[in-house]
């Protein structure tokens, strides 16, 4: 444990000190003064706008920096052979995939919280007010960190199985993207008779993950009662698939030579 | 009493294949190789490039898998956490991370090889004062020099005080003064005990260091010679390299 925690802190610290990171945070806080701009078009629902605007920014924001961070995180060490010093030691390849993907998420966390602050000062600004929908944000909040959790995970897959970070972050955009419409895939799969192409969409909407479990954000107004067993059942989601996309990326990295 | 074994390794091959369009093309790295290494010796790995001498530290480090064969550390088959704990490891080329201070780095590694937490620190200073690095601990990596991140490299190796040391290629691209400071440490080292396993090239500084030496070509161990056969003798390491790499067919003069 005290090896995985090292290797996070490791992590944590390397991305902090990385300029690319803190240019991503900064980015991310200008899109945030963006939204302002866009909420005064709004008028009347101008907070409803600068909520959505917010989360949306802070979720795309984060979702980038976790798949830069996550897609270069094993690569960028094999090619520097920075990686040498670490598994010539008393260290297994779990420790330090474990170690490596939980500084990511920190980091990531970090960048999350900053920009939540940010958006939360902003809102508090214009009127928001805490006690109305003060539960419903940070549910909204919280469930959309798990989204970059889970893609995380399987940016860190991709990386391992592929041997160019574009190649692992296109496939994790694809991914993204499909698990947005994962919903509409099963749709399809219903609407088409012909049998391989059924077959295609049903394995496609089996294998991406389903984003929908999470986005408390675009349920907020319609089912805002149900929203405790959409926590539970986002956040189960987002273990079970999370965990499953380590432990594959844990068999190829074990295989791995350097 | 017989010598005891560090390393014993045991008809290791190890075929990098690769496969391009459903064509796969296979390398020989390394071909049947069998050595031990005892306790208190220098052992020298000695080859011409691409002879495969990396493949079989890399191997014996666990950073390559063996196609055959096994690798024994302190008795133990590898791949094992317990004897890989009493190795220290110095890369051909420093390779830190660009972003940490060499105090934070060399800490790090004492952790990952199980030095305990509360003496870390005094470990590290200990370690950076043996390489002559103490004054320079709290530069970054990317403000040191090629010499400093020799130092610093040396001083990851140490760290945990392991009782075998794995250096690849320790003395290439050093300066003259670079070269005797690390021939210095390294004699030092194995005086205080530590077992030296590293692989060159460099003919001349092989023969002042090492107390047996085995020529590696095309990925076989062709010859093991002790140091009883070239103390002395002017140039007889280097004519029994040449003989014997010629002799093989790894070398065309």
């Amino acid at each position: 444990m005290r090896k995985i925690f090292s290797i996070a802190r490791y992590t944590f610290i390397g991305n902090f000190r990385n300029r690319i990171f803190l240019v991503l945070v900064l980015f991310g806080l200008m899109l945030l003064g963006a939204s302002v701009l866009l909420g005064l078009l709004s008028q009347e629902q101008e907070l409803r706008m600068l909520t959505d605007l917010g989360l949306a920014a802070i979720e795309t924001l984060s979702f980038l920096t976790a798949i830069f961070l996550m897609g270069n995180l094993v690569l960028e060490e094999m090619e520097s052979k920075t990686i040498y010093l670490i598994l010539t030691r008393s260290v297994s390849r779990g420790e330090y995939l474990l170690g490596r993907f939980l500084g990511t998420m920190v980091s990531v966390l970090s960048c999350y919280v900053i920009m939540t602050a940010a958006h939360l000062a902003l809102l508090l600004a214009k009127g928001w007010s805490p006690e109305k929908e003060g539960f419903l944000y940070f549910l909204s909040v919280f469930m959309s960190f798990e989204k970059i959790v889970l893609i995380s995970a399987l940016s860190l897959l991709f990386s391992l199985f592929s041997s160019s970070g574009v190649v692992s972050l296109v496939f994790t955009i694809f991914f993204w993207v499909l698990g947005h419409f994962s919903m509409e895939l099963k749709f399809l799969a219903g609407e088409i008779h012909k049998g391989y192409l059924k077959a295609v969409f049903k394995f496609v909407y089996y294998i991406v993950p389903h984003f929908q479990y999470m986005n408390a954000r675009d349920l907020w107004v319609t089912v805002a009662d149900k929203m405790t067993f959409y926590l539970v059942e986002g956040s189960v989601y987002t273990a079970v698939y999370s965990a499953f996309s380590l432990v594959l990326a844990l068999l190829i990295f074990r295989k791995k030579e350097f | 009493m017989a010598e005891e074994s560090l390393l014993r390794i045991s008809n290791l091959t190890k075929i990098y294949r690769k496969s391009h369009l459903g064509r796969v093309h296979e390398t020989t790295g390394v071909k049947d190789l069998s050595l031990e290494i005892f306790h208190g010796e220098i052992f020298g790995l000695l080859g011409l490039n691409g002879a495969g001498k990396t493949t079989t530290l890399k191997l014996i480090l666990g950073l390559l898998f063996p196609t055959e064969g096994e690798v024994r550390l302190f008795g133990k088959k590898l791949p094992d956490s317990s004897a890989i704990r009493q190795v220290g490891f110095l890369p051909e080329t420093p390779y830190f991370p660009k972003h940490f201070t060499v105090k934070e780095m060399l800490e790090f590694y004492g952790l990952l090889s199980g030095v305990p937490e509360k003496e870390i620190a005094n470990k590290a200073q200990d370690v950076l004062k043996t390489v002559n690095m103490f004054q320079n601990q709290g530069k970054r990596i990317k403000e040191c020099s090629k010499g400093m991140l020799q130092r610093l490299s040396l001083a990851q190796a140490l760290i945990h005080d392991p009782r075998l040391l794995v250096l690849d290629e320790p003395i290439t691209g050093l300066d003259p003064l670079g070269l005797a400071e690390m021939r210095e440490m390294i004699l030092r080292l194995n005086r205080e005990g530590k077992t030296i396993l590293f692989s060159s090239h460099i003919i001349s500084e092989v023969e002042k260091i090492a107390g047996r030496v085995g020529i590696l070509s095309g990925g076989k161990l062709i010859r093991v010679i002790p140091s009883q056969d070239w103390r002395d003798k002017t140039g007889a390491l280097e004519n029994m390299f040449v003989e014997t790499v010629k002799s093989a067919g790894g070398v065309e003069i």
